[in-house]
C-alpha cells in the first residue's frame, strides 16, 4: 500500500525530508511552497496570538491533506519555547476538523517510540537498514543544501549577470533533490560546486557585508522572509546567515562549534539561554562586528520570546561594538512594500557610513605624510 | 543595613514569603516595590519593547520604582526550572535580570542578585549560597536561612490552600505585610460559609489574578456581585500536576502545567458555574494554554466560560461590562435550572 508522508516547508528542508521519507519507503508529499493562500488559511484556524511559524505549518498541513496525505511528520522540540507544544495543539486542531491522519510528532523524548511506531508501521523485515539509509540521506542531503546555499550568498554579489546565481542555485538543489543513490549525491555535490564556479564574478568588488540572524524558521524560510537573501545578493550584498536544518542537526550531535563560539561571545549579555537561539542572535552579532561585517538584519516572528529578549539586549551590543542592527518582526500582516524600504533604507546607512569612515581613514592618513 | 529592593511583580507573587524570609534572616532589610499603579505602569511601558507581555513590562516600571527609592541591591532570580524533573517556567523569566539591565541601563541600576535556579540539575541551596557569597554571608547562615525560608514559604502554601476566598490572598499580597515572616504565621482562617453563592472559577498567572492593575480588582468585583470566586492556587498541588494532562499531555512549563490542570479541575467540578481564564496579549505560553483550555471548556456544555485577555490598552469599563454579561448569563441559567 502506498503511504503519503508530509512534512511542513523549512525553507530548503523539503529537499533532506524528501530524501528521508522516500529511503523509509513511502511517497513524499510535498506542500506547495507557503503562498498568501497557506499563510491565509494556516492563520484562520490557528489561534491568533501564536507565533508566525505556526500558523504557517498550519497552512502547509491543509494543503498537504488537499494532496492527499495520511502521515504527518512534526519536528519539535522539548525546550522551554512554544514550538515544544506545536505538534500536539496542531493535531487537536486538525482532528477537531475532521480530518484523519497519522501523525509523529518528533523531538528527544519520542525518538525511540517513533522508531517502533514506524517499524511497525513499516514492516520489521529490514528495518533497520532502511532506517540507516533514511538517516544518511537526510544528513547527507541537508549537507549538500546547505553547502549550495552557503555558495550562492557568498556568489551573488559578485555577480556580472544578473540573476545568474540564484538560477544556478536552483539547478543545483534541483539536481540534488533529483539523486536517489549516494552515488547520485556524490555527483551532484561535484557537478554544484563546478557549476558555481563558472559563474562569471568580479572579485574586485569590495561588496557591503551584512548578517542575517534571528528566529531559524523566518530567517530560512524566504517565501516568509520576502527572499531576503536574493534580495541583498541582487543589491550588491554580501550575506552571512549560519542558520539552517544541517546546523540544527549538527547542534543535536553537538557538533556546532562555530555557534558554541557564539554562544561564548554571549555570555556576558545573556547568561543563560531563555530557550531558542536568543543567544546565538546576540553572539554572533559580536563575532561579525569583529569580522568586519557592516551590519546585521534581525528577523524574528512578532512575539517571539527569545527573540524579543535578544533584540532589547542587541541594542546595547550593538553599541557596545559598533555595528548598526536593523529589527524586524514578521507576521501575517506584514507587507512586502514597508520590508523593502526599510530594508533599502538599512543598506544606504551601512554605504554611508563606509563612505565617512573611509573618509576619516585616509583624512589621517594624509595627516601622517 | 543593606538593602535588597525585590519588585512586586511576575513571581513575587509565589514566592514572596520565600524571598523575604531569606533575605532577613541572613540580615538584610528588604524593600518592596510599591503597589501597581498608573505611573508604574507607565513607567514600564515606556521602557520595554512594544511586543513583550504587560506583566513584563510592570516588572520593568517596578524595578524603577526600587531603583528610585535607592536601594543597595536588586534581586532578581533566574528562574529557569522549579521542578525537580525536567521542566521550565517561561522563557521571559530566564532572561529578565539581563533585559532589565540592558534596558535600564541609563537609570544607573544597582548590582542585580540574579542567582539561576534550575533544580533538576542544581540544588536550591546552590542559587541561594551564590547570593550569600556576592552579600559576604557565612555558608552555614545561608543554609539556615534558607531552610526557614522554605518552611515560611510551604505556611504561605498551605494558608492559600485554607483561604476562604482569593480576596484574602489577594490582601496579604497587596499589603507589604510581614505576616509571613517567622514569628508570625497568621492563624488559620475558619470557612465563613458560602451557601448559596454561585461559584465561579478563576485561572491564569498568580502575577496576572492578584496584581490589582492588570487584573483590573476582577476578585473584588465578582465578590461584590455576589460571586464566589475559586483560583488555581487553593487547589493542592498533586490534583493540579494530575489534571494537566487531560488537555495537554506535554507540558513542560510548571505554571502553565497548575493553570491547565486548575482549569481541568474546576470544569470536572459539580459546584462550578463558569470558569474565566484571565491572560494578557504577547504572552507566548497563554497563546498556547488559552485555546487548549478553549477547546477542554467546549466538552462541557453545563459550564460557562470566558477567556479575558488584557494588555495596557484594555479599557476598564470594556472588561466589567463583558463580565456582568458572563455572569448575568449564569444567573440566568441558573434560574432556569431551578425552574423559575
Ligand atoms: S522561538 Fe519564537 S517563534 Fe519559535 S516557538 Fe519560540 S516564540 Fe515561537
Ligand atoms: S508566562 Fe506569559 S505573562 Fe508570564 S512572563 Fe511569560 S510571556 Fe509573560
Amino acid at each position: 500500500m502506498e503511504i503519503k508522508v508530509s512534512f511542513p516547508h523549512m525553507g530548503n528542508s523539503y529537499i533532506a525530508f524528501r530524501g528521508l521519507v522516500a529511503a523509509l519507503g513511502c511517497t513524499p508529499v510535498i506542500p506547495d511552497r507557503p503562498n498568501s493562500k497557506t499563510v491565509k488559511e494556516g492563520s484562520k484556524v490557528s489561534p491568533e496570538a501564536i507565533c508566525f511559524p505556526f500558523k504557517i505549518n498550519m497552512g502547509d498541513f491543509l494543503n498537504a491533506f488537499e494532496k492527499g496525505t495520511q502521515v504527518l511528520v512534526m519536528v519539535t522540540g522539548v525546550g522551554p519555547c512554544r514550538f515544544g507544544y506545536y505538534g500536539e495543539l496542531q493535531e487537536k486542531i486538525l482532528r477537531s476538523m475532521g480530518y484523519d491522519f497519522e501523525i509523529y510528532i518528533i523531538n528527544q523524548n519520542s525518538i525511540v517510540d517513533i522508531i517502533k511506531r514506524l517499524r511497525e508501521m513499516l514492516g520489521h523485515k529490514g528495518f533497520y537498514r532502511k532506517f540507516w539509509r533514511a538517516l544518511r540521506t537526510l544528513v547527507n542531503k541537508s549537507k549538500t543544501a546547505h553547502m549550495i546555499e552557503r555558495m550562492a550568498r557568498e556568489t551573488r554579489c559578485y555577480e556580472v549577470n544578473k540573476g545568474e546565481t540564484t538560477k544556478v542555485m536552483n539547478q543545483c538543489l534541483q539536481l540534488v533533490d533529483q539523486a536517489k543513490t549516494f552515488r547520485e549525491m556524490k555527483r551532484a555535490r561535484k557537478k554544484a560546486i563546478r557549476m558555481f564556479r563558472e559563474i562569471q564574478v568580479d572579485k574586485t568588488r569590495n561588496p557591503i557585508k551584512v548578517a542575517i540572524l534571528g528566529e531559524i524558521y523566518v530567517v530560512v524560510e524566504s517565501s516568509i522572509n520576502f527572499s531576503i537573501e536574493e534580495l541583498l545578493g541582487d543589491m550588491g550584498v554580501f550575506v552571512f546567515q549560519p542558520s539552517g536544518l544541517y546546523e540544527w542537526l549538527k547542534h543535536l550531535v553537538r557538533l556546532d562549534f562555530t555557534a558554541k563560539k557564539a554562544v561564548t561571545l554571549a555570555k556576558p549579555y545573556l547568561k543563560y539561554t531563555t530557550g531558542a537561539k536568543d543567544q546565538y542572535t546576540i553572539g554572533y552579532t559580536i563575532k561579525c562586528s569583529q569580522e568586519g561585517y557592516d551590519g546585521v538584519i534581525h528577523l524574528y516572528p512578532f512575539t517571539c520570546m527569545p527573540q524579543t529578549m535578544a533584540r532589547t539586549i542587541l541594542d546595547t551590543v550593538s553599541r557596545d561594538y559598533n555595528i548598526p542592527v536593523l529589527n524586524i518582526s514578521l507576521d501575517e500582516h506584514s507587507g512586502e512594500a514597508g520590508f523593502l524600504t526599510r530594508v533599502e533604507a538599512f543598506i544606504d546607512l551601512l554605504e554611508r557610513r563606509r563612505v565617512q569612515r573611509m573618509q576619516k581613514a585616509s583624512l589621517l592618513e594624509a595627516r601622517a605624510i | 543595613m543593606t538593602t535588597i529592593g525585590i519588585p512586586r511583580a511576575l513571581l513575587y507573587y509565589k514566592y514572596y514569603p520565600l524571598w523575604i524570609t531569606f533575605f532577613e534572616e541572613i540580615g538584610c532589610q528588604v524593600v518592596i516595590s510599591r503597589n501597581s499603579n498608573k505611573r508604574i505602569l507607565d513607567d514600564g511601558v515606556r521602557n520595554t519593547l512594544d511586543e513583550v507581555c504587560l506583566p513584563c513590562k510592570i516588572f520593568t516600571g517596578h524595578t524603577i520604582n526600587l531603583i528610585e527609592k535607592g536601594v543597595d541591591y536588586l534581586f532578581i532570580p533566574r528562574m529557569k526550572s522549579v521542578e525537580t524533573k525536567k521542566s521550565f517556567t517561561c522563557p521571559r523569566l530566564v532572561g529578565t535580570s539581563d533585559v532589565i539591565y540592558y534596558s535600564l541601563r541609563a537609570l544607573n541600576p544597582p548590582t542585580i542578585l540574579s542567582p539561576y535556579v534550575e533544580t533538576y540539575t542544581h540544588p536550591l541551596i546552590e542559587a541561594y549560597l551564590e547570593v550569600g557569597e556576592a552579600l559576604g554571608v557565612e555558608k552555614d547562615r545561608v543554609e539556615k536561612a534558607l531552610a526557614k525560608a522554605l518552611e515560611v514559604q510551604e505556611k504561605f502554601t498551605h494558608f492559600k490552600k485554607k483561604a476562604p476566598s482569593p480576596h484574602q490572598i489577594m490582601k496579604k499580597l497587596s499589603t507589604v505585610n510581614r505576616e509571613f515572616a517567622p514569628a508570625n504565621i497568621p492563624p488559620h482562617i475558619e470557612d465563613e460559609g458560602s451557601d448559596g453563592k454561585i461559584k465561579i472559577a478563576l485561572v491564569g498567572h498568580s502575577y496576572v489574578i492578584y496584581d490589582p492593575l492588570i487584573s483590573m480588582n476582577l476578585i473584588d468585583k465578582l465578590t461584590s456581585m455576589g460571586i464566589e470566586v475559586l483560583t488555581g492556587e487553593m487547589l493542592p498541588e498533586e490534583l493540579l500536576m494530575q489534571n494537566y494532562q487531560e488537555i495537554l499531555k506535554q507540558m513542560h512549563w510548571t505554571y502553565e502545567k497548575e493553570i491547565l490542570g486548575a482549569a481541568n479541575y474546576y470544569l470536572k467540578d459539580d459546584q462550578i458555574r463558569g470558569l474565566i481564564y484571565m491572560s494578557t496579549f504577547a504572552c507566548g505560553p497563554a497563546s498556547l494554554v488559552g485555546e487548549a483550555i478553549l477547546r477542554q471548556a467546549r466538552k462541557h456544555q453545563d459550564k460557562s466560560f470566558l477567556a479575558l485577555v488584557v494588555d495596557e490598552h484594555t479599557g476598564e469599563a470594556g472588561v466589567m461590562t463583558r463580565i456582568e454579561a458572563f455572569v448575568d448569563m449564569i444567573k440566568r441559567k441558573e434560574g432556569a435550572a431551578h425552574g423559575n
